[in-house]
């Protein structure tokens, strides 16, 4: 059975990305989530814990958007289409 | 001024040419700014210091606006510069309205000019990266918002159905650097005091940089790279999950910054290893970079755009390989305060972000004077004295930082260890000395090419190098 090697390449980085630095996300905000349970350095866990929730809620929200109405179908048309317009609108 | 490119080319009706110009002119002028301070500064470890009893140009002041001007002033005004380039020719929309653009355009310079006034008078707020005086905060805050308004509906109107990586990057950006800002510099200055905001400045230190210039920087070169190459980017979906993986992962690292602190050590770890295994999504942009210019390599020598984005790109490459090592307890025992870590900062923000800018001038500058570069040879010479200077400061004060960690490791004595800094000081001058030298020449020839009599409608190989 022959392997694609692209294939091989980005499933190995994805899964690393996921793995990797998700689970040591999720040990890091469990840490500082720790600092608000715990009473340590009063203000810091709710602080940095709300900013991320803040931040990643739009973030969220996009890429569902994203997802509805379509823009994920054809994950690699869009590096395609953007030479397409670069070439259409000129080199000026 | 030059009108032609704004009046009459096709992307005149799509890409405000003449508020792009001012956005690197601007960004210029704030470059020669932090260059001219950051210098000064480094004379203040002679005994040279040029100011020497002026109050308002003491060390401490300028090398704050050092700092400061080189963020907000150079990087900034050339980020948005990109993002009038490329949001438009993405989305096929135009901003959402030029006046606006304007607006937000003299808006930043006064906030430029006030931070800088506010500095020197001695109006610094207490915060690393957020000195910015306090009084200047809330209209940086709405300056943000405003931009964010104006450059992210053309990507919601877009007909487009699909969202390339690039605008993913630059929608993150605007929803975290506002937010980012404000946590910064409000939270530990009015409700979270003490070492719970000490904290949380660390975490604006490293989200600034992660969660602004990152985004944005990345997001362009996403953009610049494929349109010079004129070849796809090698994987969109590992672009994307890259994107995921910064915009997720990413935030909140910054607590490294403070390891042996008073923070408990179990959030000091925390924050240790997701800094650690955040390099897994570093190596999903390098991978993706280096496969798409896989056949193209001649591009490295010919084409001076490219050359700078790959510089950088070796330089992000390192600067993070470096991350990893040094958010450990047993390097920060020996590095800390020293100047090991004004080598990773000068490396980070000069030699990634600066490297890339310096690509975006190539290719937008004649674009947006209507000309050809005046004298390319002088940009050849700019990037070898840039990357020279760069590369001698970097290894100078990596170099230096060690000594001085070890010195102080051993107790030795403080005069002893100021002897053996002497000489690395002394080059970090000369590595300044060699990288102003480069951007006086990048400075006259900006000059030179909007000058010049050539005009041309012709930019497809603005970049080209003999």
């Amino acid at each position: 059975m022959k392997i694609d090697g692209k294939f091989a390449i980005i499933s190995f980085v994805t899964i690393l990305v996921v793995v990797v630095a998700g689970l040591a996300f999720v040990y890091k905000m469990t840490e500082f989530y720790m600092t608000i349970t715990d009473d340590d350095v009063s203000g810091f866990g709710p602080a940095s814990v709300m900013t991320y929730l803040l931040g990643m809620l739009p973030l969220l929200l996009i890429t569902l958007w994203a997802a509805i109405s379509g823009r994920l179908r054809d994950i690699e048309a869009p590096k395609y289409r953007m030479l397409e317009l670069n070439e259409d609108i000129g080199n000026e | 001024m030059n009108e032609t490119a704004a009046t009459t080319a096709p992307v005149g009706r799509l890409v405000n040419m003449d508020l792009l110009r001012w956005h690197l002119g601007a960004s210029a002028v704030f470059l020669a700014i932090s260059l001219i301070g950051g210098l000064a500064y480094s004379f203040q470890f002679h005994n040279l210091y040029p100011f020497e009893g002026v109050e308002l140009l003491s060390p401490g002041r300028v090398r704050m606006v050092h700092t400061n001007m080189a963020a907000y002033g150079f990087i900034a005004n050339a980020f948005i510069a990109g993002m009038l380039f490329a949001i438009p020719r993405l989305t096929r929309q135009p901003i959402l309205s030029d006046n606006l653009g304007w607006f937000i355009f003299w808006a930043w310079q006064l906030f430029m000019t006030l931070t800088i006034l506010g500095i020197l008078g001695g109006y610094g707020q207490a915060i690393e990266w957020g000195e910015t005086p306090i009084f200047v905060d809330p209209l940086i805050l709405v300056g943000l918002v405003l931009l964010v308004v104006n450059l992210s509906v053309p990507i919601f109107k877009s007909a487009e159905t699909g969202l390339y990586v690039s605008l993913w990057y630059f929608l993150a950006a605007f929803g975290w650097t506002g937010l980012v800002y404000f946590m910064g510099n409000y939270l530990p200055q009015f409700w979270v005091p003490g070492t719970a905001g000490a904290a949380i400045t660390g975490l604006f230190i490293h989200d600034l940089v992660g969660l602004f210039v990152t985004p944005i920087g990345w997001g362009l070169m996403y953009f610049f790279v494929p349109m010079i190459l004129r070849k796809p980017i090698w994987s969109h979906a590992l672009s994307l999950i890259g994107f995921w993986g910064i915009a997720f992962f990413y935030p909140m690292q910054g607590v490294h910054h403070f390891l042996f602190s008073p923070i408990p050590m179990y959030a000091q770890y925390g924050a240790v290893v997701a800094t650690i295994a955040i390099e897994a999504v570093v190596l999903t942009v390098l991978v993706n970079f280096f496969a798409t210019l896989h056949g193209r390599g001649d591009a490295i020598r010919g084409n001076l755009a490219i050359r700078w984005f790959y510089t950088g790109m070796v330089m992000y490459g390192l600067t993070c390989l470096q991350c990893a090592f040094q958010v450990t307890l047993t390097f920060q025992k020996i590095i800390h305060f020293t100047d090991w870590v004004v080598g990773h900062a000068h490396m980070v923000m000069f030699g990634v972000f600066g490297f890339w800018i310096f690509g975006f001038f190539i290719e937008l500058w004649p674009r947006a004077v209507g000309r050809t570069w005046a004298h390319p040879r002088l940009l050849t010479a700019h990037y070898w004295l840039t990357f020279s200077g760069l590369a001698l400061m970097v290894v100078d004060l990596t170099a230096g930082g060690l000594v001085q960690g070890y010195l102080w490791a051993n107790l030795a004595p403080w005069a002893e260890a100021l002897e053996a800094s002497a000489p690395f000081w002394w080059t970090r001058s000369l590595a300044g000395l060699i990288i102003i030298s480069g951007q006086v020449l990048f400075l006259y020839e900006l000059w030179a090419t909007a000058r010049g009599p050539v005009e041309t409608s012709d930019f497809a190989a603005v970049g080209e190098v003999a």
